[in-house]
């Protein structure tokens, strides 16, 4: 069903990130509630506001009610749906959904992990199928070296485009004062980077560090009378099409494609109409296909408008922060690419603003490519 | 779905794969470097596996390749795949 009506109806009021850094004492709670309150500020809204809950992270079983301890509230709508990576970006829809029927009036989206202070890996409660584990695979590496493997295969895509990947997450990183890694890179530096599990290396993969972030939600009409230009919600889509590798039914496509037409339909919008696109980045092959499965070029073609520039002063700006690779990346990075795109349709992004948006494209993706989820906002002109 | 045990010829190709370099595991460490794919067998379904007996070098999307089985603790057998002619 498409779902039309809804574009426009709720609007992102706040958007905060907290604890982004190597070092934390703080709890993952702590910094998730943190982040709630900073959004809650930055929208000129209270914690008594607040009566839906959305929250996910690896650490606690029940994650919007761990958040919810840490707040101190009681909410009438609460999801800790988890599709990896793409959860907090399939919640907008939820939330979407829950206040333009009236099940709550102002939600509250969060994530946080410390897995920099925890051991220096992706904390993850993914778990492994016994007809994987006996082989080694390293997740999710192993699973993404194999997506590049067979992407490389079937359309020629190059190691160097690849590498282009994490040059233009550094070029953005340095405009970016939140980057925990703002050095320059070039493709000789990624193609001289050890091997992990070929062809992937180590610049090919995301950083780890701690973080969190959170982002406030509530109805158009409310959003109007608040402090900050309201950045409308107009479409939404969601999907996933595996939760295991050895399910993959495709190598080389990703249920972006179902997940981002639900989006443009919703919005009546296309990829033409973005001014710029934030798509999860943990491994570089990722930004490859989230710019072919969500229509930016052809299947196949991504290599060559990478090649064409991806980076800053390009025709379509991705990952303005630097992204997972460059900017930060405690995990689940869903939540730092909503909240970019809010700072980037406000023009508070100083150095890396693109200039004049009014639409971007969100796109989180989870586990190997398994969830899915786009979000397309918007701001009046 | 309807599932039924069929007898599988133990052939198959290389639908992709990967070289794994590095592991924080302890028994994994050891086997280092070692390869990992996805083995579309001739009965058209695809599974994970190690390809050994077999130079990484010549590893490629689209080659052929023969089950052999490893036997693992608790009496089970795992099936793994080599390039065809290397048996013993």
């Amino acid at each position: 069903m498409r779902q039309g009506h809804l574009s426009g109806q709720v609007s992102i009021v706040g958007a905060a990130t907290a604890g982004i850094g190597w070092d934390t004492r703080n709890s993952v709670s702590e910094i998730m509630a943190e982040a709630a309150n900073k959004a809650l500020d930055d929208a000129g809204l209270r914690l008594t506001d607040v009566d839906g809950l959305f929250a996910v992270t690896p650490y606690y079983w029940m994650p919007s009610a761990t958040l919810a301890d840490q707040l101190g509230i009681q909410p009438k709508v609460t999801d800790s749906t988890n599709i990896g990576g793409a959860s907090v970006v399939a919640h907008v829809g939820h939330a979407v959904r829950a206040i333009a029927s009236g099940q709550c009036e102002v939600a509250v989206i969060a994530y946080a992990s410390t897995q920099r202070s925890d051991g220096g890996k992706l904390v993850t409660g993914a778990d492994v199928l016994p007809y994987e584990r006996p082989y080694g695979a390293l997740f999710p590496i192993s699973g993404y070296a194999m997506v590049m493997q067979r992407h490389m295969h079937d359309f020629g895509t190059t190691r160097e485009q690849l590498a282009k990947v994490t040059v233009a997450a550094s070029q953005w990183a340095a405009l970016n004062p939140e980057a925990l890694k703002p050095e320059p890179l070039t493709v000789a530096d990624v193609l001289a980077s050890p091997l992990v599990s070929d062809p992937l290396r180590k610049l090919d993969i995301c950083l780890v560090t701690n973080g969190g972030g959170a982002i406030v939600l509530t109805s158009t009409e409310r959003a109007k009378k608040l402090k900050k230009p309201a950045v409308s919600v107009l479409g939404t889509g969601e999907s996933h099409s595996h939760c295991y590798v050895t399910n993959m039914r495709s190598f080389t496509a990703t249920a972006g494609v179902e997940s981002g037409k639900a989006a443009y339909e919703m919005a009546g919008l296309g990829p033409e109409d973005m001014d710029f696109a934030q798509i999860y980045d943990a491994f570089t092959i990722m930004v490859l296909l989230g710019l072919e499965d969500l229509g930016f070029c052809k299947k196949g073609e991504g290599g060559g408008m990478i090649d064409a520039g991806i980076g800053p002063g390009s025709r379509l700006p991705v990952n303005t922060t630097g992204g997972g690779l460059r900017y930060c990346h405690p995990g689940m990075f869903g939540i730092f690419l909503l909240v970019e795109a809010v700072r980037q349709l406000r023009k508070e992004c100083g150095k890396r603003q693109v200039e004049s948006p009014r639409c971007g494209l969100v796109h989180g993706f989870g586990g190997v490519l398994a969830g899915n989820a786009t979000v397309i906002l918007g701001v009046d002109a | 779905m309807r599932v039924d045990w069929i007898r599988g010829s133990g052939n198959g190709t290389v639908h992709t794969f990967t070289v794994v370099r590095q592991s924080g595991d302890p028994y994994f460490k050891t086997k280092l470097p070692y390869a990992v794919a996805m083995i579309e067998l001739d009965e058209g379904v695809r599974i994970m596996s190690n390809i050994v007996d077999t130079p990484l070098e010549v590893l490629r999307i689209g080659m052929s390749v023969e089950v052999l089985f490893e036997a693992a603790p608790g009496g089970i057998a795992i099936p793994l795949f080599r390039a065809p002619g290397r048996g013993a």
